[in-house]
Parts: C-alpha cells; sequence; structure tokens
C-alpha cells in the first residue's frame, strides 16, 4: 500500500513536470531525450551594472544545453538559494537536490559600452571547480558571450566541443500579396540573431558553407528560370554568380574541404551531372558523365564525391573519386536515399531515406556500411551535420508547413523549432566560426 | 520486361521513320540511337507509334486553334508522358507548327516530397519529355525554353495526395 | 556515463536501528544513532540503548534540527546556519522530492524540545511527500 502511493507519487511528479516543460514559453520544443541526462543547475547570474541586463545569460545557456538533450536544467524555482560565487556555495544543497554539475557567475558592465561575464562550473560532489572563465564583448554580443559559455561547459562536461556558437543559415519563404518572397537567414544555432543576406521573389535553394564559414554558396534562378549557383561573401555582403547556364540547371553547391573548389550540379550538357568548379580561375571539370539525374555532391576528402544518383531507376547515394568513372554504389537499403552530406570526420553521411514510409533522415557509417534511420516524421529532407557530428539540423514538413527540427546523430534527441516565417526549409549548419 | 521490350522495338521503328523526315532534327534522332538501351527507357517517352505520328501530321489543319490546356501532369518520381498529357501536348504541337513566331516556356515542376536537388532534376526531365515529344511531332527546338523549378513552386501549397497530383507538372507558358 | 558510486560520500556513521512502518501517517520511521554528526548546531540528543545497524543507502540525506529554544535548522554545512522556519523548510523538501525521490529526513531533535514541537515538524514532512524520517539518537 505504501509502496503504491509512493509510485503513484512519482508518477503524478513525472507527470507534473512533463507538462511544465511543455507550456513554457521556450520556442524549442523538445520531442525526445535521453533517459538519464546530466542534472545541471544554472544558477542566475547577477548583473552588476545599472538598469537591466541586455537579456538573460543563464537562461540562453540553459536554454542550449537542454536542446541538446543530454541535460537536464534544474529550474530555477527549484533551487534553494542562488550564489554567484564560491563562497556563498552550500554543495550539500546541491547534492541533495540531485545535481551532477552546478553553473554560477554574474555580469558586469565595462568601459566603451562593454561587459564581462565571469562564470564558474562546480562538481558539487567533489566539491570542486571545473571551470572558471571570465569573457568579455561588446554589449551586442551579450548572446555570442552566452554561446562561448555555454560551448565551454558542454566541452568540460562531455569531452566534445560545444556546438552553440555555429551558425545555421537557411531559406524563409512567405507568401506575400502577389506570389512568395525568398529570403536567405543567418541565424544562431539556436535559431536566434537572425540575419536576411539575400531576398528574390523566385524560389532560393541548397545553402552550403565554405569551410571557413565566411562564404555561403546558394542557388537563384533567372528571369528565364534556369538556375544559377551564387557566392555570397560575409565579410562584404556582396554575392557574385559563379555558375549559370541559360536553359539550364546549375544548382546544388557544395564547397570543397580546402576550400578551393566548388562541386555543383549543371545539365549544361543535357542530362544533370556533377562538375567540379577551381574557385581560383573558374576552370571546370566534369566529373560524372550519364543520363540519369546525378546531383547533390558532397566531398568525403578534396579528391572524392558523394552524391545522389538516378542511375540505378531511383536516387541512391554513390561514391566516386573525382577523375575515375568507377562510380560505387553506397546505399542499398530503402528504395529511395538522396542528398548526402559527409560528417566532418569524412566517415560518416547523412540523407534523406525512403523504405515506403515515409521521407526521413537516415545515418551512415561508412566504416560498416549500417544505415541507421534517424527520424519517423511523413516528410524530413534536407539534413545538415553540425560541425562536432552530434546532431543533424533539417526541414521536416508537416501540415503544409515546413519547418527547422534537429535530431542528434544517434537518434536519441529530436528538437522542433517553431519560426515566426510561413516555411523554413534547407537549412546548412556552418563550420565551426572560431 | 515485355513491355520494355515492346517500347525499345518502337523506338527502333520510330527512330528510323524520324531519321527519313525531313521535319525532324537528326542530333535528337542521334543521340537516342548511339546511346545504351538504359537510355532508350528515357527517350522512349517522347514516341508515338509509326501509323499515328503520320495521321496526327497529315490531319494538321490550316489554321490551328488556340490550346485549351497549358499544363501537363505527371506520376510520383516519373517523367513518363501520359495518353492524357500526349494529346493536350498534341495542340500545342499544332499551334507552334502553325505560329513559327511563337515561343514557349516549359516550367518542369515537381511535388514537395524527397529531396530539393532531385527534384529540380527532375523536373527539368519532366519538361524534357515534353520538348522531346514535341520536337519530335515537328516543332522547332528553337521554339522551346525548359526550365525547371522543381518542388520550390507548387501549384497549390498543401500537403496531400491530390495536391501532389497538381503539383507534378509542365506549364507551357508562351511568351510575348 | 555517469559515474555514480564514486561520487556521494558515504555517510558511514550513520546506523539504522529497529524501525516502525507507522501506517497512519503513511511514515517510516526509524531511529538513527549519529555520534558523528558533530557540525551543525548545539543540541542535545537523546540518549538511547539501541542495537545499530548498518545503513544500506549511501545517499545524501536532509537533515533537520530542532534546538532546544524550538528553533528549526537545516543541517547543510553552512558556515554561520540561520533558523528557518517551516515553511521555508516544507519548500526546500519539495523541492529535493521533486529531484530526489525517496530522499530521507533526519531530525535532530534537542531532548529538551517538547513532543507537540517535533511532531509539528513530522506531519509536515509526511504532508511534504517525505516517506522516511529517521529520529536521530545519541548512544548510552
Amino acid at each position: 500500500m505504501n509502496k503504491l502511493r509512493l509510485y503513484c507519487g512519482i508518477a503524478l511528479i513525472l507527470l507534473a513536470s512533463g507538462l511544465a516543460a511543455q507550456s513554457s514559453d521556450r520556442t524549442i520544443t523538445i520531442i525526445r531525450g535521453y533517459d538519464d541526462p546530466f542534472r545541471i543547475s544554472i544558477v542566475p547570474f547577477t548583473w552588476d551594472g545599472p538598469g537591466s541586463a541586455p537579456s538573460e545569460f543563464s537562461e540562453i545557456v540553459e536554454a542550449n544545453l537542454e536542446r541538446t538533450g543530454q541535460f537536464d536544467p534544474l529550474p530555477r524555482d527549484q533551487m534553494r538559494s542562488w550564489p554567484t560565487r564560491r563562497e556563498s556555495m552550500v554543495f550539500r544543497e546541491w547534492r541533495l537536490l540531485n545535481q551532477d554539475y552546478v553553473v554560477i557567475g554574474r555580469a558586469q558592465p565595462r568601459d566603451d559600452n562593454r561587459v564581462e561575464i565571469t562564470y564558474e562550473l562546480y562538481d558539487p560532489y567533489s566539491e570542486r571547480r571545473l571551470l572558471g572563465r571570465s569573457v568579455t564583448g561588446d554589449r551586442d554580443q551579450w548572446r555570442q558571450l552566452a554561446h562561448r559559455a555555454s560551448d565551454a561547459i558542454y566541452e568540460e562536461i562531455t569531452g566534445v566541443r560545444g556546438v552553440f556558437s555555429t551558425k545555421i543559415a537557411y531559406v524563409a519563404i512567405e507568401q506575400t500579396g502577389s506570389g512568395r518572397s525568398h529570403t536567405l537567414y543567418v541565424a544562431d544555432a539556436d535559431g536566434f540573431n537572425e540575419e536576411p543576406w539575400f531576398e528574390s521573389e523566385r524560389p532560393l535553394m541548397s545553402p552550403a558553407w565554405s569551410p571557413d564559414a565566411r562564404q555561403i554558396a546558394f542557388v537563384t534562378f533567372a528571369p528565364d528560370g534556369s538556375s544559377e549557383v551564387r557566392i555570397l561573401d560575409l565579410d562584404s555582403g556582396n554575392v557574385r554568380i559563379v555558375a549559370e547556364r541559360q536553359g539550364a540547371i546549375n544548382s546544388a553547391p557544395a564547397f570543397s574541404p580546402d576550400g578551393r573548389r566548388l562541386a555543383f550540379t549543371s545539365s549544361r550538357d543535357g542530362a544533370a551531372n556533377i562538375y567540379v568548379m577551381d574557385l581560383s580561375n573558374g576552370r571546370l571539370q566534369q566529373v560524372t558523365r550519364h543520363w540519369a539525374i546525378d546531383t547533390e555532391p558532397d566531398w568525403l576528402d578534396n579528391n572524392t564525391l558523394v552524391y545522389t544518383s538516378g542511375r540505378s531507376g531511383r536516387p541512391q547515394i554513390y561514391r566516386l573519386r573525382i577523375g575515375s568513372d568507377n562510380a560505387e554504389r553506397l546505399t542499398f537499403d530503402g528504395r529511395y536515399n538522396a542528398r548526402p552530406r559527409v560528417a566532418e570526420s569524412g566517415n560518416r553521411i547523412v540523407m534523406v531515406h525512403n523504405d515506403g514510409d515515409g521521407y526521413n533522415i537516415a545515418t551512415m557509417d561508412l566504416n560498416n556500411r549500417v544505415l541507421q534511420v534517424l527520424t519517423g516524421n511523413p516528410q524530413d529532407e534536407a539534413p545538415s551535420l553540425a560541425p562536432n557530428g552530434s546532431m543533424v539540423v533539417y526541414a521536416s514538413t508537416q501540415g503544409g508547413t515546413s519547418r527547422l527540427a534537429w535530431v542528434s546523430i544517434d537518434g536519441m534527441v529530436e528538437n522542433v523549432m517553431p519560426s515566426r516565417f510561413g516555411n523554413v526549409r534547407e537549412p546548412a549548419w556552418s563550420p565551426f566560426t572560431y | 520486361m515485355s513491355k520494355f521490350k515492346l517500347l525499345q522495338v518502337m523506338l527502333v521503328t520510330g527512330t528510323l521513320v524520324i531519321a527519313g523526315c525531313s521535319s525532324a532534327p537528326t542530333d535528337d534522332a542521334g543521340t537516342a540511337e548511339d546511346t545504351t538501351t538504359e537510355t532508350t527507357e528515357e527517350r522512349t517517352t517522347g514516341l508515338m507509334p509509326l501509323d499515328e505520328a503520320e495521321v496526327a501530321e497529315a490531319e494538321a489543319p490550316e489554321v490551328a486553334p488556340t490550346p485549351s490546356e497549358d499544363i501537363v501532369y505527371f506520376e510520383f518520381d516519373s517523367f513518363a508522358l501520359s495518353s492524357e498529357a500526349r494529346s493536350v501536348l498534341d495542340e500545342h504541337v499544332a499551334y507552334l507548327r502553325h505560329n513559327a513566331d511563337a515561343v514557349v516556356v516549359l516550367e518542369g515542376h515537381t511535388d514537395e516530397r524527397g529531396s530539393a536537388e532531385y527534384n529540380l532534376a527532375l523536373g527539368e526531365n519532366r519538361a524534357k519529355s515534353v520538348q522531346d515529344y514535341m520536337n519530335l511531332r515537328g516543332v522547332e527546338n528553337s521554339q522551346m525554353y525548359v526550365t525547371s523549378f522543381g518542388e520550390m513552386n507548387p501549384a497549390v501549397a498543401e500537403s496531400n495526395e491530390e495536391a501532389w497530383a497538381q503539383n507534378r507538372r509542365v506549364e507551357i507558358k508562351y511568351q510575348n | 556515463m555517469r559515474n555514480k558510486g564514486n561520487r556521494r560520500r558515504p555517510m558511514a556513521e550513520i546506523n539504522v536501528v529497529p524501525y516502525i512502518d507507522v501506517m497512519l501517517v503513511l511514515l517510516v520511521i526509524f531511529m538513527v544513532t549519529a555520534p558523528m554528526l558533530t557540525q551543525g548546531v548545539d543540541v542535545e540528543l537523546p540518549r538511547v540503548s539501541t542495537e545499530p545497524l548498518p545503513t544500506e543507502d549511501d545517499r545524501e540525506n536532509l537533515i533537520v534540527s530542532v534546538t532546544a529554544d524550538q528553533e528549526y535548522y537545516l543541517e547543510l554545512g553552512e558556515e554561520s546556519p540561520q533558523s528557518v522556519p517551516l515553511t521555508e523548510i516544507q519548500t526546500f523538501v519539495r523541492q529535493i522530492l521533486e529531484n530526489n525521490p525517496g530522499t530521507a529526513v533526519l531530525v535532530r531533535g534537542d531532548q529538551s524540545v517538547p513532543y507537540g514541537r517535533v511532531v509539528e515538524l513530522m506531519v509536515m514532512l509526511q504532508q511534504s511527500g517525505v516517506h522516511n524520517v529517521g529520529l536521530v539518537t545519541e548512544p548510552l
């Protein structure tokens, strides 16, 4: 009888906390997470300055860690105290609250509109400080500072480099009076700080980052309807056309790992084939020669491409060494495998996969060729890997609306990010930015 | 498989006839002959049995009526022309042959399913199917421009079978 | 992923003696001897003769002291603990149970404290969802 009551009580607590998490006004909805995440307390930071802080530093860090699914941050109303320095830390209190880690800190204004943020990471069991850092930046870099702190905390605990300071490029589509507007945005990895870079009434597609994260190649459509590849320079804001041909497709750009070449698809000679352009002189090399569709190239290394080909009758993924005619088919599971994207390590790809039950995101370990399906939505596409290989961002269409979503590379964690835009598509995760 | 063989036979017959026909450009026919059997599968989409084509040419009226439909539809992941699509295109063939200065843009589209870049190429293949068909029926290639928007410009912005069927299309757009 | 075994500091000196399952209030009350609980506020514990048993659980327990002047204290290892009202203890107990279900509470009451004052605390604990309450005593 006792035990029954106890279990009911625990079940109710779990249910209640689940409901509370869902009804919070965070922009990110967490669909799935790990069973045993790290319990971490991000104590609200104090602002030792006039007026109010630019925004809640600790909230940004908390949301970042929570989004990975590897962390279960303690809600601040569950904390007995909000220490900001070690002297006021009561370690037994955090042990009683079952916390594996505690982050405390403070922010204060500096000269010339700058701010300094000090943060410390503690293990309440060993009562040791694991990390203690001060970061300084402009007031308008507040979120960036929080992302930097999140990167450091994440890396200290998991041993894996954090990707909170990276960017995501995507295309937002809005219905206008006469048609649709398409805008290329670059946002922080958490979806905030979005900045428009290129707008068109005609579609935009396939943004792809240069390895130094300073350029984005993407696809626009000329007035005559032919697609063309452009490169946006993020330092200057300049946009130049690098591949165009009237009456033909020029699309699906991908920078080589050394940043010196651009692979793309063109139908300039009839069928859609893959070409590589030397960006220093514009010289073209045709890589595939096949009547069937060859498209969506990405680089395994500076000499090897993976791409989608319809040569077997349905789209499947192939690997080809540039200069060779010996295309090797990589995917055999499922009737549709397309749009491969290569992990930074070069030994894993993600793709769009269909085995008869909707279009999902899947991953394949190239060492053992095992394909694992990561998502279960009816219509997912455009996967792009985080530079640390931990997460995949993709576009998920449900009920006619396309939104960005994330899934961890093991399929255990899934998030959806509602957007203020009508439709968001074609996400591309940037390389590390520092 | 037998259907495939039949198509092959049809292709060979069609190619021979077209090669002898002065109005058909020879470069396209040559391409079809030189390439592999896999090419055959693609190229058959534009071909009709021999006598039907001759009848259509013989019965072409002096003044062609304005075509009633300017969209043709496709099956999923296919760029093969249905008989309905062919009858729509026959009207355009007649019109374009009698209006040599008329120019059309053949704009290929797909439904939203699958990968956007693959769909861009698939949309182009649909538009090229239409172009090949009309070219083989006597429309000059200089009268036709092929483009594709893939899945990016749906006619119906919804996610259901009906909307998808409406979106898998080639739009025939006359230029002024 | 996490190394739970080594992280928690065992409180080896606390031993559990025969416990009573009090059905009426759904409380498991047990008596503990705590000769090593030297830290914390000054409390003169009742002296009893018991046969100590080793604790199976090495997890952290919440310790609430009731001093001779009938004030409540949370034993958290703070340098200068302040007395806290019952409502604040209740808030903390609920936070603990939310995040650490099954945590036991040890009541460290001065032997001169009126019975009613201890019962008041125990009723609050029971209402907050605590299922295990230990009464800390001193061995003879």
